[in-house]
């Protein structure tokens, strides 16, 4: 792959490519507008005291919906923002020269396809996964004004909101987009297949992920969020200590279906706290993986498929 | 002369159900410029997607320049210039680009080649593809093929939809290179005047079978027109040699007939001179009865 047959596939994917880009220079304009007001109006001095990030009273009035407001955005954009930029580039890469019937002059042309895909690939996703980073970046920073009191490197605030995921999950869509579109070659149909797909693994990741933290998680008596923590679940500690949700616990005690249980069986909170990056890293690790599995697929299908 | 284009028993069937080509066999000599020939659905585009590696064989083999298209794809596109039957340029790419883009994407491209083809056709090189008629499209389409100098040219249908003049500076353009680099090409098309004077081996494909195959010199030597339908006709040339009947523009039908020579000494010849396109037609027109004629013997 070589810088030019890179800026000719952003040529060929010009609309896709100006929108991703415009989207994030946007985004780091008006990010770097908020950041920059909030620290000259002094927002950090308006949280109270005891580091509970609520406005006190004097604060609150139009600092406070502006501070809403920024949140509510940031809360909205960055999770779509990976689905928008993969679906966008990723979409269309293969599928639309299928549909377009330009792969039949691609192939024809170039002996090898995985050459072919090679270049579409490889510029189309760094660009996905660069944009996302920036976004991912300028979301901690969001974070970080927003939350002068949290310690972000250890804190789940703002989990897969924020940072290294943002880019991770943008990199598995573009991937799951640009296997779907080589199999199907169709773009409607890759765009919906791919919602559909990475709302069912983005579902997955989450039921995955919490249950490998629920064995790593914390357990408390009379748990205190601290602002940082990430709460995972309540179980029920039993007579002999095991841990046990509220169906196992009926299963064993029948009984205490209708009338509660006894005073030593306690409800305790399972969380993490301080592992924010050695949980980001293992997520992103585990989504560049499959995404890599999609590329695979894609690759094999571009290899073996008929072009219209 | 050496084969390069190769189909041995070579079947397509699709969906498991139609099939676009049954038995075909074929084989086109190196350094000649052959016309594939055949009504819509013969299996003209199949066989030659078949022979770049674009559609794999249900049955039988196929050779291109040497390689099996299905078990070495990539050395059989190598030896092979396609022109697709529509362009397939990006529409938002200049001519410049596409040259670039085939650089990028086939070791041995020579893009001043390719320029000095689109610039010799007056086709604007910064022009974007969607700028340019379909004529353009089709001659950039023809020198980006041209400039990967690959040996053998694969022309799909590419003249379908020209007007008669930039038909004509298609062929011109594919005849000159051709025969400057002693490259062979395969030029299918419906458009038979044009290939007269271009091609000098002629292929009729029918319902998925190969009805002649021959050269265009042969072709012409020994094929005659005879007035009337085919049973008269075969009174005054033998059964054996009257290849078909077909309807006239006006008046009564024509039979094609073949002839070992034009006329034995001594006596008068047959009829008059076949056109090409008359030999097509009765060729065409002969395999249609034979198809149907199987079919209601099957039916019977």
């Amino acid at each position: 792959m070589t810088l030019r047959s890179a800026i000719l596939t952003f040529r060929i994917h010009r609309f896709e490519t100006t929108l991703v880009i415009g989207a994030t220079i946007l985004s780091v304009l008006v990010s770097a507008a908020v950041v920059g007001w909030m620290s000259s109006s002094g927002y950090t001095s308006c949280l109270s005291e005891d580091g509970s990030q609520t406005l006190s009273s004097l604060c609150q009035g139009s600092l406070g919906s502006w501070v809403s407001r920024i949140a509510r955005l940031s809360i909205t954009i960055v999770p779509i923002f990976p689905f928008v930029a993969g679906l966008l580039l990723g979409g269309p890469l293969v599928a639309r020269e299928l549909e377009g019937g330009t792969a039949r002059l691609a192939w024809s042309l170039g002996p090898s396809r995985l050459r072919w895909f090679a270049q579409r690939a490889i510029p189309a996703l760094a660009l996905v996964v660069v944009a996302a980073l920036v976004i991912g970046v300028v979301s901690e920073i969001l974070f970080r004004t927003m939350h002068p009191t949290a310690d972000l490197d250890q804190s789940f605030v703002g989990f897969r909101g924020r940072g290294l995921l943002v880019a991770v999950e943008a990199l598995l869509i573009g991937s799951i987009a640009i296997a779907l579109g080589s199999i199907l070659g169709r773009l409607v149909p890759t765009f919906i297949l791919t919602l559909i797909l990475a709302a069912g693994i983005a579902v997955a990741v989450d039921k995955v992920e919490n249950s490998l933290l629920t064995g790593e998680a914390l357990v408390s008596d009379n748990f205190s969020w601290n602002g940082g923590d990430m709460y995972l679940t309540n179980r029920f500690r039993l007579e002999d200590g095991t841990l046990a949700t509220w169906e196992q616990m009926v299963a064993l005690h029948p009984e205490f279906q209708y009338q509660g249980p006894p005073e030593n069986i306690v409800n305790v909170t399972l969380y993490i706290r301080f592992e924010y990056h050695g949980v980001e890293l293992r997520e992103a690790l585990g989504l560049t993986g499959l995404a890599g599995a999609f590329l695979v697929i894609a690759g094999v299908a571009v290899a073996r498929r008929r072009p219209r | 002369m050496t084969a390069v284009l190769e189909a041995h028993g070579f079947g397509k069937r699709y969906r498991r159900r139609t099939w676009a080509l049954r038995n075909v066999e074929l084989i086109v000599p190196g350094g000649t410029i052959t016309a594939l020939v055949g009504p819509n659905g013969s299996g003209k585009s199949t066989l030659i997607r078949a022979w770049i590696g674009f559609e794999r064989a249900t049955e039988g083999r196929l050779s291109t320049g040497g390689v099996d298209p299905q078990r070495d794809r990539k050395r059989a596109v190598e030896r092979v210039g396609y022109v697709p039957q529509s362009p397939s340029l990006y529409r938002d790419l200049t001519i410049v680009d596409h040259i670039a883009l085939a650089g990028t994407l086939r070791d041995g491209f020579d893009p001043q080649m390719a320029a000095g083809y689109v610039e010799r056709l007056s086709i604007p090189v910064r022009a974007k593809a969607g700028e340019l008629s379909g004529g353009e499209q089709a001659q950039v389409g023809l020198a980006l093929a041209l400039a990967t100098r690959a040996p053998i040219l694969l022309l799909d249908e590419p003249l379908a939809s020209l007007d008669p003049l930039a038909r004509r500076e298609f062929l011109h353009l594919m005849v000159e290179a051709v025969r400057a680099s002693g490259a062979t090409a395969l030029l299918s098309s419906h458009v038979i005047t044009d290939i007269e004077q271009a091609c000098d081996r002629l292929v009729v494909l029918g319902k998925g079978h190969t009805l002649l195959d021959l050269s265009v010199a042969e072709t012409l030597a020994h094929h005659r027109i005879v007035e009337g339908p085919a049973a008269e006709v075969a009174r005054l040339a033998g059964a054996e040699a009257v290849v078909g009947s077909f309807p006239a523009p006006a008046g009564e039908p024509l039979s094609l007939v073949r002839v070992a020579v034009v006329a034995p000494v001594g006596s008068e010849p047959l009829g008059r001179p076949a056109t090409l396109e008359e030999v097509v037609i009765g060729h065409l027109a002969a395999g249609r009865r034979r198809a149907i004629d199987a079919k209601e013997e099957a039916a019977a």
